[in-house]
């Protein structure tokens, strides 16, 4: 994957200096929190299926 | 206070305000810093700055009551009983984890945002970018946007737990203040609750 | 490093609208859009931007020439300055403009300068033109705005970290005209005031006015609206000729006898959008046409005005242009 994780720009000499993340993680951000969302609903259906079957 | 009856105090309300106080201004914060970037563009740099700032107020006094009025003990100690999976008391584990997410977001967004005002500009504040080398405006800029995509995951993550239908009692109680105590017990020991730990 | 050698890169020359917008949308921000050349070349050659293709409008004679439409008039975009400051009806209709195209540059620029490049050009602050990563180009710092900053020739009004002006003469003229811009697209057309044309740093730091990449600036149309209305343009700049404005002011009044009924005021060089001063046309409503009138109403010109540390000058400058246009000079 070719995703740029920081900003750059140049000084008044030219020399390259960071100016911040790149906004190619906000998706980045966005989707991990969709993601953790996802994995906590599976988790939690095979919760309550173990649970149920357990009979409790 | 505990009381003994079925309702728990659980917020004052004070920190309920503080709470949906610092929940809207993060709103508001993120939506005039992220809709440019994604090609929303209107008038979004002074909201920015001004919600900033009110940020910064409401925390400072969020902070001073903590610490003076309540025992920050309760929410910023992970101690032996919560990470051994033993029963909570006032906040479990992850509830302190998210607090804990949220307070390194917050303030470094605020420390770093109140550092480059005097970059960016503002009307009461002399203008000198050049009070910092380029590269250290650029660091703290990066400091401020990982914040700030930080901010966008636990919001993300933050609103999904609280509308979960078993964890909407702890909703409830950031609206109106009490929770039941049949809500806590499973997770919760209403010992430890009761002591205030 | 050479300067002022033309770069290398693919030149398209269509000979149709379409043709135009196809590339353009094909091309996206590879594709620099020339219509006259003066802004775009001092870019190229100076080698502060660089593009992949120059999709060259020259040859699209749809866009040029001047027509009566409606009660009003549509000048095509590719219209010289030197054509619109000649043309009879522009001169006897709307001579607001002829005067504003007038003073843009100098005759040479004039005879190759477009209307629409006028508009579209991009500001001249020299930190930017320079090719510093200031904000505007995507950085993270405002060279002008700063306490050494070289900033005579910048904004006094509505800076947000950017403190640029807008270099277009004949933007103020079209602001007060209630001028209108035709956008072409693949999708489609659109009109846009030419009020609402132009991109303050606050909307959109990046960008002068709302061109979105693909699109075209077709035309401009002006309503009967102020046709025949009294008009003053004044250009103050360090050059008479070949110069960019210090502050200009563009002027409209409709009278009835020697009262004013409505007005339009709208100064260059001191923000980075055609300055439209509200305050002070509310006042000339009603009001007469004259020096006393000129005295009164003047100063609210520059309320909310914040100077820089090199261009306080331009606050009383301001303040005079105004008197002058309503007392017509």
């Amino acid at each position: 994957m070719n995703m740029n994780i920081l900003r750059y720009g140049h000084d008044s000499f030219g020399e390259r200096v960071v100016n911040g993340a790149s906004w190619e993680l906000l998706p980045v951000a966005f989707w991990t929190g969709v993601a953790v969302i996802v994995a906590h609903l599976v988790y939690r259906a095979f919760s309550r299926r173990r649970a149920r079957k357990g009979g409790g | 206070m505990a009381q003994h009856n079925d309702r728990i105090l659980r917020h004052a309300g004070i920190d309920r305000l503080f709470h949906w106080l610092m929940a809207a201004i993060m709103t508001v914060l993120l939506v005039t810093s992220l809709l440019p970037v994604i090609g929303v563009h209107f008038a979004w740099y002074t909201i920015h700055w001004v919600a900033g700032l009110l940020l910064t107020a409401v925390i400072l006094l969020h902070i001073v009551r903590a610490l003076f009025w309540q025992r920050p003990a309760t929410m910023l100690t992970l101690n032996g009983d919560d990470l051994a999976g033993r029963r909570a008391g006032k906040y479990t584990l992850p509830q302190k984890l998210m607090h804990l997410a949220w307070t390194v977001a917050v303030l470094v967004a605020i420390v770093t945002g109140l550092l480059l005002l005097r970059k960016a500009g503002v009307p009461f504040l002399a203008r000198d970018p050049y009070a910092r080398p380029l590269a250290i405006w650029g660091f703290l800029t990066l400091l401020h946007d990982l914040a700030a995509l930080l901010s966008v995951f636990l919001i993300l993550v933050h609103v999904y737990f609280g509308i979960l239908p078993e964890k909407r009692a702890y909703l409830r109680a950031m609206v109106r203040g009490w929770i039941a105590r049949g809500d806590l017990k499973a997770e919760h020991d209403l010992e430890r609750v009761d002591r205030g730990d | 490093m050479l300067k002022d050698m033309m770069p290398h890169f693919d030149l398209y020359q269509p000979d149709t609208l379409e043709a135009a917008l196809d590339l353009a949308a094909r091309l996206g921000e590879d594709g620099w859009l020339v219509g006259g050349g003066q802004d775009s070349f001092d870019w190229l050659k100076n080698r502060t931007r660089r593009t992949s293709a120059v999709i060259d409008l020259s040859g699209i004679a749809a866009l040029r020439g001047v027509r009566v439409r409606d009660a009003g008039i549509e000048i095509g975009a590719l219209t010289t300055l030197t054509e619109i400051e000649d043309d009879a009806v522009i001169r006897s209709r709307y001579s607001l403009l002829a005067s504003a195209a007038g003073r843009v540059a100098s005759p040479q620029i004039r005879n190759a300068g477009t209307l629409g490049g006028n508009l579209c050009q991009d500001t001249r602050c020299w930190y930017y033109r320079g090719g510093v990563d200031c904000y505007r180009a995507g950085g993270n710092m405002c060279y002008a705005d700063t306490p050494e900053g070289q900033n005579r020739e910048h904004a006094i009004f509505n800076a947000s970290r950017c403190v640029a002006v807008t270099p277009s003469d004949t933007a103020n003229a079209l602001v007060a005209l209630d001028a209108q811009m035709v956008i072409a697209g693949r999708s489609g057309e659109r009109v846009v005031p030419a009020a609402a044309f132009f991109v303050g740093p606050d909307i959109d730091i990046r960008r002068m006015t709302v061109i979105e990449p693909g699109e075209i600036l077709t035309a401009v149309r002006i309503p009967a609206t102020w046709s025949g209305a009294q008009f003053h343009f004044e250009k103050v700049a360090d050059r008479t000729t070949w110069d960019f404005a210090l502050v200009s002011v563009a002027a409209a009044f409709r009278m009835e006898g020697e009262v004013i009924r409505d007005a339009r005021i709208v100064c260059g060089a001191v923000a980075c959008v055609p300055w439209r001063v509200t305050a002070v046309e509310r006042a000339l409503v009603g009001a007469t046409r004259n020096a006393a009138t000129a005295d009164k109403v003047a100063q609210l010109a520059t309320g909310g005005a914040r100077a820089l540390n090199f261009n306080q000058f331009k606050l009383p400058l301001m303040e005079n242009l105004i008197r002058r246009a309503i007392r017509g000079a």
